[in-house]
């Protein structure tokens, strides 16, 4: 089974990709899977983490959408503690004209704008809707504990 | 939500539910099992304790036979498409070898690897039109800068041993793959690319000469082609295009030839390609363009765009990934299972770039036109063949408005895929068949979860009648009187969860009457069970169309009244443990085992 050539090209384009905040390295030998590092948005809880996540592209991608899951364990109405994303564009508002890329970015831009009215961690959501200020606190106390930080990435590199 | 799923899943495939449940469904299925008193007590043996055992041997051979039935019937299935996909591939290596379009192909070329469902030959046909960009090869790099003799290494690499040209040459053209074409020096360029025209038709004019006397007969029928060769009359080209006139269809003809004012075609096409925002590969500047955003797009990618398949409407999230159960419409009755059948839709595929519906796109073609070409577009590429050589940057001309659906111009994905309203129906009706199933499910679910801690018999409104009716013969339970059912002393009393129920006469009288109304049969307390069982099986009739519903229904039901012979069975045990066994159990037992076997004659009777 050769690989499409558009994962070829996404994968190299990644590799240059350098100052969004956005990471993401082919995992072993598997050429459709991916080790994802997002950095925590400025200004919301997340800031100063950084999460890593899970990519995989199925075979009919990019007619299908890749399947991503959080790894690192996260505070927020729209992620559940399996990790798994509530986003409209990794289910039926899937384009085949989005990327990778384009897809880490929309995931990045939901940790900053969470979306309690649409949840899939109900707890989360309904905290979330009674007291928001504690539930940031929550996901900041969760960021602290279970992200890696800003600059240990920075040593890494 | 997780329930609904689960119990979705498991009626969602018919053939699972009744193999997977073997041991009970296989066991249970008593109309393959022959009527004789010792044959059904050995049956009912297998119910009553063969829990979780291997069902009596008949039934299982039987069922087993089933099974091979359908095995046989798909693995000659899988032959006749493992035959047609062969006979697919066949005819795509001879469309390649043979056809062209503006130096397109008609085929696919393996950006995606999956099936094919859209239509082959509206496609084709579509293409040949010119109202859809044929399936040029895509190149995965392309640089501005390339020379003509680069370019068209860069095409015959990515063609590699699909290069009509090289196949026409059998192979005698090795050297053609060493190009690289980024390490062009003019030395290089003179020795690794033999394709530029000149050497190369020199070299091999004597090995093609079949194929160019070939090409000639075309050509004397084709002024086009006469007029293009003339031109060229002083370079004497091979028209590589070979296609035996005869196996052109009515209407079409071919002008032969890879070259454009010259030039070979690729070097031509090719020399200001464009990326396709979808699959990232490169093609020439004359891609399809999206109707509703001016969006390039190649066909490779064009078709495998289309409607999604049937589902319930505008859902947010889908249910397998929620965990959320507020989120899952409304515990799924009864009803609400029945209405989905006609709820499912298909929505027309939208834009990927713009999220316009009813995806559709318009092609302009080159200038020139080469290989295949409808009859009556073939006066007109003359003038063109020859046209200025600043015609192949022309095309990006940016439409400013945008096209409706159904504008002539305009392809859509419906278009290709004409069979997707026939999809949409057969999903419905494969919906509705189910919901039949799910109806009887929940029915009997709802019968057993009401009663089960008053009541011994899980009787499932369906077939409730028929199992009064035959009890009054059942010599285990000794009842004789048709008003009066359930007064038989040997229907267990004591089968429920938790607690003896003191009247099970009545409730059993009850359930049998809310298993008909469930059915909406109103039936009067006065009405003779033989009538009732009528009217009940005229009902069955006229739900369940046809017999594999009711097999499943059937494997369900038994299942569940399986299920109950285990509770009684355990509750029976409690009770001899506590030293209070009577003879009445033990025949209660029998009895009910009994009754679920020839219910089930019953049914399958019917069907």
């Amino acid at each position: 089974m050769s690989l499409p050539k558009r994962i070829l090209k996404e994968t190299e384009r990644l590799r240059n990709e350098k100052d969004t905040g956005i990471k993401a390295t082919i995992h072993g030998d598997n050429l459709r899977y991916f080790d994802v590092e997002i950095n925590g948005p400025e200004g919301s809880p997340y800031e100063g983490g950084v999460f890593e996540l899970e990519l995989f592209l199925p075979e009919d991608y990019p007619m299908s959408p890749p399947k991503v899951r959080f790894l690192t364990k996260i505070y927020h109405p729209n992620i559940d503690r399996l990790g798994r994303i509530c986003l409209d564009i990794l289910k039926n508002n899937w384009s085949p004209a989005l990327q990778i890329r384009t897809v880490l970015l929309s995931i990045q831009a939901l940790l900053g704008a969470p979306n309690p009215d649409d949840p899939l961690a109900n707890d989360v959501a309904q905290k979330w809707k009674e007291d928001e200020n504690a539930a940031k606190a929550t996901a900041r106390q969760w960021t602290k504990e279970y992200a890696k930080k800003v600059s240990d990435q920075k040593e890494e590199a | 939500m997780g329930n609904s799923v689960g119990r979705e899943r498991s009626y969602s495939n018919p053939g699972n539910g009744v193999g997977g449940s073997g041991g009970s469904a296989g066991a249970g299925r008593p109309f393959v099992v022959p009527a004789s008193g010792s044959s059904r007590h050995r049956h009912h043996h297998g119910i009553v304790i063969g829990d979780g055992e291997r069902p009596s041997g008949n039934a299982f051979t039987r069922h087993e036979q089933r099974y091979r039935d359908r095995e046989a019937r798909e693995a000659a299935k899988a032959e006749k498409e493992r035959l047609a996909a062969i006979e697919r591939e066949k005819e795509r290596e001879r469309s390649m070898r043979e056809e062209n379009v503006d130096g397109g192909f008609l085929v696919t070329q393996g950006v995606y690897t999956g099936a094919e469902d859209f239509k082959h030959k509206i496609v084709r046909q579509l293409m040949i039109e010119r109202r859809l960009a044929p399936f040029f090869k895509g190149l995965s790099d392309h640089e501005d800068d390339w020379t003509d003799e680069e370019l068209i290494a860069a095409v015959k690499a990515e063609l590699g041993e699909n290069d009509p040209e090289e196949n026409e040459k059998k192979g005698k053209g090795k050297e053609s793959t060493a190009t690289s074409p980024s390490s062009s020096t003019p030395n290089i360029d003179h020795l690794t690319v033999p394709i530029a025209s000149r050497s190369r038709s020199h070299s091999y004019t004597s090995d093609t000469s079949s194929t160019s006397a070939n090409s000639h007969r075309a050509s004397s029928n084709n002024p086009a082609a006469r007029l293009r060769s003339k031109t060229l009359s002083n370079s004497p080209k091979v028209s590589s295009i070979a296609i035996p006139t005869q196996q052109l269809a009515p209407g079409e003809a071919v002008i032969p030839g890879r070259q454009v004012d010259g030039r070979h075609v690729w070097a031509v096409l090719y020399k200001d390609a464009l990326e396709c925002p979808i699959c990232f590969l490169y093609y020439p500047p004359y891609l399809n363009k999206t109707r509703c955003c001016d969006q390039e797009i190649c066909s490779e990618c064009f078709v495998q765009i289309k409607r999604a398949d049937p589902h319930l409407p505008d859902h947010h999230q889908e249910p397998s990934t929620s965990s959320n159960p507020a989120s899952a419409p409304a515990a799924q009755s009864t009803t609400g299972t029945t209405g989905n059948a006609e709820l499912l839709t298909s929505e027309p595929a939208s834009c990927p770039f713009c999220k316009e519906t009813d995806f559709g796109v318009t092609y302009t073609p080159p200038p020139f036109r080469l290989g295949l070409v409808l009859q009556s577009q073939q006066n007109s590429p003359p003038a063109t063949t020859s046209s200025s050589p600043a015609s192949p940057s022309t095309p990006n001309v940016r439409r400013h408005h945008h096209l409706p659906h159904n504008a002539p111009q305009v392809v859509t994905t419906d278009q290709i895929r004409p069979d997707w309203s026939q999809k949409l129906a057969h999903a419905r009706a494969q919906a509705a068949r189910r919901a039949a199933a799910a109806t009887a499910l929940h029915t009997a679910a709802f019968l057993m979860n009401s009663t089960a801690s008053s009541s011994s018999n899980p009787l499932t409104g369906l077939t409730s009648s028929s199992r009064r009716m035959l009890r009054r013969v059942d010599p285990a339970t000794g009842a004789s009187s048709p008003s009066a059912p359930n007064s038989g002393s040997g229907t267990p009393q004591n089968g429920g969860r938790s607690s003896p129920n003191p009247r099970p006469g009545q409730s059993q009288e009850l359930l049998s009457t809310a298993g008909l109304q469930l059915l909406g049969i109103n039936q009067p307390r006065s009405s003779s069970a033989g009538s009732g069982s009528n009217q009940a099986q005229q009902v069955v009739r006229a739900r369940m169309e046809d017999l594999e519903e009711m097999m499943i229904m059937e494997a369900i039901r038994l299942s569940l009244a399986e299920e109950e012979e285990r509770k009684k069975r355990e509750a029976k045990e409690q009770q001899k443990k506590d030293g209070s066994g009577s003879s009445g159990d033990g025949a209660g037992g029998e009895g009910s085992a009994a009754n679920a076997t020839s219910s089930g004659e019953t049914v399958g009777s019917s069907g």
